[in-house]
């Protein structure tokens, strides 16, 4: 049962720590709680399901083409939404919360209210680790997320565009005197969230289904798990990520299934009262 | 002339045209209403989960009235006082939010369009207080919720039989035909509907000797039911019973069988058709998902033996490309039900007349649901119109459903009952 427990935590952390970071690229480069970020995993996620399922797109051609428009979106976000609410800090939010609902709402125009399944080829597939299970659509989250954390992490620390991002981050000020391109960075982080959504939106659909508020409810557990890691910190973001899940899944099989989110909600409470910086927060600025 | 004069004229004026604006505004929807009855149109108002939670339910009952509506007009329509009148169809999204967007629907449709009767589906006790405000008479045709929606106002009448009359039924069949003795129920906590059906499952495992090793309910937005299963397989049931609607069961059904969970019979409410199953379970999975399962509801109609419920079945098919469940049955006789009970009342206005109409009225023609009359042929017991209701199981060779077991609920005795050997070979 411990076990199991552990297995289903894994799993559900590697989830929320590949959405929560997602979130800390755009709020460590610009201060923006990315609440559209549930819009762009959901229509990334109807993107993939046309192409599969209307135009028979082979599944991976599908997962491609929607990882991509996720990365379109949410540089279109930035570009008609957020740009404008730059330097008014207490106006992002509202905007991030109109932009989720224009981004919802459209779902449910184009493709309808009613579930859909997104059905990989390994759906039916099953791992089995002693007493204990994971299916193949949990192993997919935990592989994803590995490949992602690790991609981001090299793009972050060994190329230019990622140095550059940390840059803007620590500083926009002082990395425009050196000539950094703000705007350019900008782009490129909301680029790089929404091909994360994209990622996030390819593991997240098949373990339920696709419709127009499927991330909403994630989305929020995301936040937290943000809040927990320290505002901006992309390794916080994952250890936080990694105990909310096996907090919450060991708290629903050995206290109570009904309360599982309570948990998560319970060690945010306490977080803000004793460490409100959050559990991992570092001295030397964000998106480290 | 001095400004003072000048701009009290001219508030004056602009007084008036307020006023006339208003008046206007407020008697438009009369207006618009009588023009309606001068023209010979009745609207029929419904408010349906055409989205959200409860989508898989709102769309083919619409669907299934649209035929209902096209067949009345067709045939020229219908005779009320000496005066022809044909029927329009009016259906608003509630958005499965009753307590809102729902309120919002039965405002527009009971107080602006005036419609002489409601036709509705979940959420029934959220209504309670407009109800009290602005009576119609409300057909419901979903919402078999336990405790009954019948208790929430004396001008509802449900177009089906309720929770008490299928499910006990369904436990009955675990235990004396699939000779199972353990239930492991999941449900979705926050549905009254799941509640119900967890309410007679624990009446009826105990009327019949049955134990509920295992309950847990999952909060409302939930995705994730590894924690559920895991503490329900914990327990060892050798049955699985799953509470809540199509949209909420099958994606359990399908993490049941993802985690493994595969030979046991995994037993629901929901009525769920074999289009559902593939659309929310997916192409490549729902075949072997929906193996091992049980469905006892309503009895479907596909399963009938009358011919016009038959055609009614392959109408429903070729048009639409979806599996008609017994809710479109239901919904195609609303209509039909409607306008019997303005004839009986001689009035398409009289909201009184018209209700008490359809405390006394019989089963109309050309219903096709197979109601089951009271003693003394009226079509509604205690305002709720019942039929038999039927176990269904999953036919892998031809990925559709079949009767395994028909049934009528006296409390928890099975008074009726006929058990159907080798069902999917018969399709």
């Amino acid at each position: 049962m411990l076990l199991q427990a552990l297995l289903n935590g894994i799993v559900l952390g590697s989830m929320l720590a590949l959405l929560a970071v997602s979130l800390t690229i755009v709020f460590g480069v610009m201060d923006v709680p990315n609440f559209a970020q549930g819009g762009v995993i959901t229509l990334s996620a109807y993107v993939m399901l046309s192409l599969h399922e209307s135009l028979h797109s082979p599944f991976w051609v599908a997962v491609l083409g929607g990882v991509a428009a996720a990365g379109v979106i949410s540089v279109l976000t930035e570009r008609f939404a957020y740009r404008f609410v730059r330097h008014r800090p207490l106006a992002a939010p509202a905007v991030a919360l109109g932009l989720l609902l224009v981004l919802d709402n459209s779902a449910l125009q184009i493709w309808g209210g009613e579930h859909v399944s997104l059905t990989p080829p390994y759906a039916a597939g099953l791992l089995r680790i002693g007493p204990a299970v994971v299916p193949g659509v949990g192993v997919a989250v935990v592989a994803t997320a590995l490949a992602s954390l690790i991609l981001l992490h090299l793009l972050l620390s060994k190329t230019r565009v990622g140095r550059a991002i940390r840059a803007v981050s620590q500083n926009s000020e002082a990395a425009a005197i050196v000539g950094i391109r703000l705007e350019r960075q900008y782009v490129m982080a909301f680029f790089i969230s929404g091909v994360l959504a994209g990622l996030a939106a390819f593991a997240y659909a098949p373990t339920y289904a696709v419709f127009p508020y499927m991330a909403d409810g994630i989305l929020l557990n995301a936040f937290v798990v943000v809040i927990l890691g320290g505002l901006g910190n992309v390794w916080g973001a994952v250890a936080a990520g990694l105990l909310l899940g096996v907090v919450e899944s060991l708290g629903a099989v050995y206290v109570s299934a009904s309360y599982q989110t309570v948990f998560g909600f319970a060690i945010l409470l306490l977080v803000i009262v004793f460490r409100p910086s959050g559990l991992f927060t570092t001295s030397s600025g964000r998106v480290a | 002339m001095s400004v003072r004069k000048m701009t009290s004229r001219a508030g004056r004026r602009g007084t008036a045209l307020l006023c006339a604006f208003g008046a206007f505004l407020s008697l438009a929807p009369a207006a618009a209403f009588a023009a309606d009855q001068a023209a010979g149109k009745v609207t029929l108002g419904a408010i349906l989960p055409l989205s959200g939670l409860f989508s898989t339910l709102g769309p083919p009952e619409r669907d299934a009235m649209t035929m209902a509506v096209e067949k009345i007009n067709g045939a020229g329509g219908f005779k009320v006082d000496g005066k022809t009148y044909k029927l329009a169809l009016k259906v608003l999204d509630d958005e499965s939010k009753p307590a809102t967007v729902g309120a919002a629907n039965y405002r527009q449709l009971v107080d602006v369009d005036q419609v002489p009767v409601l036709i509705m589906a979940a959420g029934t006790p959220t209504y309670k207080s407009l109800f009290r405000r602005s009576p119609v008479p409300a057909l419901n045709i979903l919402d078999s919720t336990y405790p009954s929606i019948l208790d929430v106002n004396k001008h509802i009448f449900l177009l089906r039989s309720d929770t008490p009359a299928y499910v006990p039924g369904g436990v009955w069949y675990l235990k004396n035909v699939l000779h199972k003795q353990r239930i492991g129920f999941i449900g979705a906590g926050a549905d009254p509907y799941s509640k119900g059906i967890q309410t007679w499952v624990e009446k009826a495992a105990k009327a019949y000797g049955m134990d509920i090793v295992a309950e847990v309910n999952y909060p409302p937005g939930t995705t994730n039911f590894a924690p559920f299963i895991q503490k329900t397989m914990a327990e060892k049931p050798d049955v699985i019973y799953l509470g809540g609607v199509t949209q909420e069961v099958l994606p359990v059904a399908k993490q049941l069988y993802q985690m493994g969970v595969r030979d046991l019979p995994v037993v629901h409410n929901s009525g769920a058709t074999p289009t559902q199953a593939r659309q929310i379970i997916g192409e490549s999975l729902y075949n072997d998902v929906m193996k091992n399962n049980y469905d006892f509801a309503g009895t479907v109609p596909q399963t009938s033996t009358q011919p016009e419920t038959q055609q009614f079945f392959k109408d429903f098919e070729k048009r639409f490309d979806a599996y008609p469940t017994d809710l479109t049955m239901w919904a195609y006789d609303a209509p039909f039900v409607v306008v019997s009970a303005l004839q009986r009342a001689g009035t398409v206005t009289d909201r009184d007349k018209i209700y008490q109409a359809m405390l006394n009225m019989k089963v109309p023609d050309n219903t096709i649901s197979g109601w089951m009359p009271t003693k003394d042929g009226k079509l509604f017991h205690d305002r709720d119109a019942q039929t038999l209701s039927e176990g269904l199981v999953w036919c892998p060779d031809k990925k559709t459903i079949a009767p395994v077991f028909l049934y009528f609920m006296d409390g928890l005795k099975v008074t009726h009952k006929r058990i159907v050997d080798n069902g999917c070979a018969k399709l």
